[in-house]
């Protein structure tokens, strides 16, 4: 088991190192700089020249490569072009942390929801609570998150005034409901279904007929009995929703005024601030690769058939 | 300029009084006026890219305004209101400028402001090594050129001295009367040199940053909130408001954000408007008496490439200009509350006059593409329009492609590009041939001439290749000239000629969509940039 991690783990740093390499590249190659005006006064060429200097833009490329590379591997991944004064570590640390907060409390929303009306689907397969809940989760998989807050906003915030309109005031706070709540609705549905179907298929599974044999309760079947098959795939479905979900969503923090990271990426693509969606994407790749990792381990638990050697 | 490209506005310069009285109250004179207790204006802003006043030139200025003051501010009656200085001198070649400055003027932490203050600054935001854009605001000053590309290292060698505690004296390297517009702008502000020295970078956060305007910065949580309380230390006339509550939206989803929250009371004030929404607001009882349009100093336009066929027929110009239909534009980008212009350059600046406009109508169009060789459009080259996807660009291209076809017989193709994508394929026009373009428009930075007619085509700022001499000269001459009278007789002329050659077609001018709550009164708008003046702002009892 320890020498499987370890060698999941090792298998990171070529993938990092062609993720960077990429990356690097496709930056350069895209039309238009970080200083290139976007609507705004010219630029005059001194200033220019100025701000290419002093950012080693006017380096070689291959220097450029090989010094940001440097400088990432002793946790420096520079300074941000747009933000002036700031760096792409600041950047970091304030954002990241709130998307994933968001993030993980949007999973937790869409497991502790998604995974009991699924089963409930499941176990009252055809039936009224069956179609309805899954005409529900075509519903969520459907609506663009953004869709959802925005609708959320307009009715709770602007027209009820139960929530305020935008803005971000910690987990625990009312901020904090809209933007919780569309960022687990595709999951949520997704993983319902996911769930659905697998009670349906480990329900109808041998031991289970044994157990009902036996006379034991509907209940105790599930949740004792069935429910830890059936959740092998909704843990793989779950841990590919949940890298997307604590990487930040732009949408979702954009509609409702969070300053989470998922922002941050597609803002800084747009303003071409080579640093910042560098180290943004490097740690989306980071994370996206442990949470898979993560999920692979979680089937050794769930399955004692399941073993990494 | 034109990072606002989503906020807009109408053409009431100045006159806000009528428009924020309670609706269902009766005007009641200023001094019986009920003041609320809680003198707190709640808006919301765009995270600032830096609060440094040496640093800031896109949206930034806004909130930079508020925490420092320079010279002297421009409203739009064009009257200069002095602030860090009592007075200017002007010597009688133009060359020197001697201000006096303001001995009361205080940073927040007590200590003076002084010439040197702005002797430092202004030379600091020059530095190669601080690589500032806004430097390009300095390049009229004697040897500021020379030191911003790093070939003159002696910084003592630039025309800024402070002769002594109070007095600054700036020499130019040429007579610049557009300094005037110039000196009183943000990017011209000083910065407390012993907090900039002390803290480096991060002297502009919450804690450290010291500033010399009406507000001080109490808070500022990153993308999140910024709080400025009034600075009980000022040295004039201090602000009625006492506190200003910055909530902090994310650019892309600004102006829903901004609108939302208005509507949700949970903000005094909005900047903006989204489109979809216009139609409702001005349809909504209440909402709709609230909402006013600011004019800015800012147009939009085409561009063509003069210097090739067919474009290089002043007929072939005319005949699109003619064809557009402005009014319908304007309706379809913004529900008429931009407003329609078929000159370039916005009121006050000189040499405006609508009546430069071309006398003919769309009727005219025809015949003149037809006087040029391509009568009902037969023989017309394939052409294409170019423009960056900002907000409305899309719509607007579209619009023209059909009054063209109708009117003219003539079919563009439509490019529109990513933004930045778009910047670097205009810069690289220079040299290189194109049909026509439209970007985001353009913002006066400050209110002269200047920032049209010589950077658009003395500094061939829009690529358009157009080579008038007899307009080159004028404007060139006219923007050293010292005699105003003068100076505007010599804009006018060319202006004259802009209008009748048309190397360019004025579409609009923009406007800002403001909002504000009955209970928000006397909050000034500027024409230049959209500044709003906070200091004389007051919060009614509600």
């Amino acid at each position: 088991m320890r020498g499987y991690v370890l060698r999941r783990l090792l298998a990171l740093i070529p993938t990092l190192l062609l993720i960077y390499t990429i990356v690097f590249f496709l930056m350069r190659a895209t039309p238009g700089g970080p200083w290139d005006e976007t609507g705004t006064r010219p630029v005059f060429p001194e200033v220019k020249a100025n701000l290419m200097k002093k950012y080693h833009l006017t380096d070689p490329l291959w220097k450029q490569y090989v010094d940001y590379l440097a400088g990432a591997l002793h946790g420096d991944l520079g300074p941000s072009y747009r933000q002036r004064g700031r760096t792409v570590n600041e950047i970091i640390a304030d954002f990241f942390p709130i998307s994933l907060r968001l993030g993980l409390a949007a999973m937790a929303v869409a497991i502790g929801c998604g995974v009991p009306l699924g089963f409930l689907a499941a176990v009252r397969q055809d039936t009224r609570v069956d179609r309805g809940l899954m005409f529900l989760a075509v519903i969520g998989i459907s609506t663009p998150s953004f869709v959802v807050a925005t609708v959320l906003i307009v009715v709770f915030g602007v027209y009820l005034r139960w929530v305020p309109t935008s803005g971000w005031a910690g987990l625990l706070s009312r901020q904090a409901l809209i933007p919780v709540f569309a960022l687990a609705l595709w999951p949520l549905a997704a993983v319902a279904r996911y769930a659905r179907s697998s009670m349906l298929d480990v329900i109808r599974a041998d031991y289970v007929r044994t157990a009902k044999a036996k006379g034991l309760r509907e209940l105790a079947i599930v949740v004792r009995h069935a429910a830890k098959n059936a959740l092998i795939p909704v843990v793989t479905i779950a841990g590919v929703y949940l890298a997307f979900v604590v990487t930040g969503s732009f949408y979702v923090e954009s509609v409702t005024g969070v300053p989470g990271l998922g922002r941050y990426l597609v803002l800084s693509i747009s303003a071409r601030d080579y640093p910042v969606i560098m180290g943004t994407t490097l740690l989306l790749a980071i994370i996206v690769m442990v949470v898979n990792l993560i999920v692979d381990l979680s089937y050794a638990l769930l399955d004692p058939r399941i073993r990494y050697e | 300029m034109s990072w606002r490209s989503t906020s807009v506005g109408f053409m009431v310069v100045g006159v806000v009084v009528a428009l924020v009285i309670p609706v269902f109250a009766t005007p009641r004179p200023v001094s019986q006026v009920n003041l609320a207790s809680d003198q707190t204006l709640r808006m919301v802003i765009r995270e600032p890219t830096s609060m440094d006043p040496n640093l800031a030139g896109d949206h930034s200025i806004w909130y930079v305004d508020q925490v420092f003051e320079g010279l002297y501010k421009i409203l739009d009656d064009g009257n200069v209101r002095w602030l860090g200085a009592k007075s200017m001198e002007i010597s009688k070649d133009g060359l020197t400028w001697t201000f006096r400055l303001n001995p009361a003027a205080r940073w927040s932490d007590g200590k003076p402001v002084t010439a040197s203050d702005y002797e430092w600054s202004w030379k600091r935001a020059m530095d190669p090594k601080l690589a500032s854009d806004v430097a390009s605001f300095y390049v009229a000053i004697k040897g500021a050129d020379d030191y911003i590309s790093g070939k003159l290292k002696d910084s003592s060698q630039i025309g800024i001295k402070a002769l002594d505690a109070y007095t600054l004296q700036v020499t130019m390297a040429e007579p610049a009367p557009y300094f005037r517009a110039v000196a009183g702008l943000t990017y011209l502000y000083p910065v407390p040199r012993h907090v900039v020295e002390k803290y480096g970078d991060k002297w502009t956060e919450a804690g450290n940053i010291v500033g010399n305007g009406v507000f001080t910065m109490q808070s500022w949580k990153h993308d999140q909130e910024m709080v400025l309380v009034r600075n009980e230390s000022y040295w004039g006339k201090r602000p009625t408001l006492q506190k200003v509550i910055f909530r902090i939206a994310p650019a892309g989803e600004l102006c829903g954000a901004d609108f939302r929250a208005y509507e949700a009371n949970e903000t005094d004030f909005a900047m903006c408007v989204p489109t979809a929404d216009i139609d409702r607001v001005m349809h909504h009882p209440q909402m709709s008496k609230e909402l006013t349009a600011e004019l800015l100093s800012a147009s939009q336009f085409l561009v063509f490439d003069t210097g090739r066929a067919p474009w290089n027929d002043a007929r072939v110009r005319q005949a699109f200009n003619l064809a557009i239909d402005r009014e319908k534009v304007v309706r379809a980008l913004s529900r008429g509350l931009f407003k329609p212009t078929k000159v370039l350059v916005p009121p006050g600046i000189q040499g405006y006059d609508p009546g430069h406009a071309l006398q003919m109508t769309a009727a005219d169009a025809g015949r003149l593409l037809g006087e040029a060789g391509y009568a009902g459009g037969r023989g017309f080259p394939d052409f294409k329009l170019t423009a960056p996807d900002i907000r409305g660009n899309r719509t607007l291209a579209e619009l023209l492609q059909q009054m063209w076809k109708e009117t003219l017989g003539v079919t563009a193709q439509i490019e529109i590009m990513e933004p930045k994508a778009f910047s670097a394929w205009r810069s690289a026009r220079k040299n290189q041939p194109f049909d026509m373009y439209t970007r985001g428009g353009w913002w006066s930075d400050y209110e002269d001439p200047t920032n049209w007619y010589n950077i658009f085509f003395v500094d061939g700022w829009l690529n358009s290749h157009w080579q008038h001499e007899q307009f080159l000269q004028l404007v060139k001459a006219a923007a050293p000239e010292l005699n105003k009278a003068k100076r505007i007789a010599l804009y006018d002329q060319a202006d004259r000629i802009l209008e009748r050659e048309s190397p360019t077609i004025g579409l609009w001018y923009f406007t800002d969509y403001w909002m504000r709550k009955p209970w928000l009164k006397d909050l000034q708008h500027t024409r230049i940039l959209g500044f709003f003046w906070l200091r004389d702002a007051v919060i009614l009892a509600h």
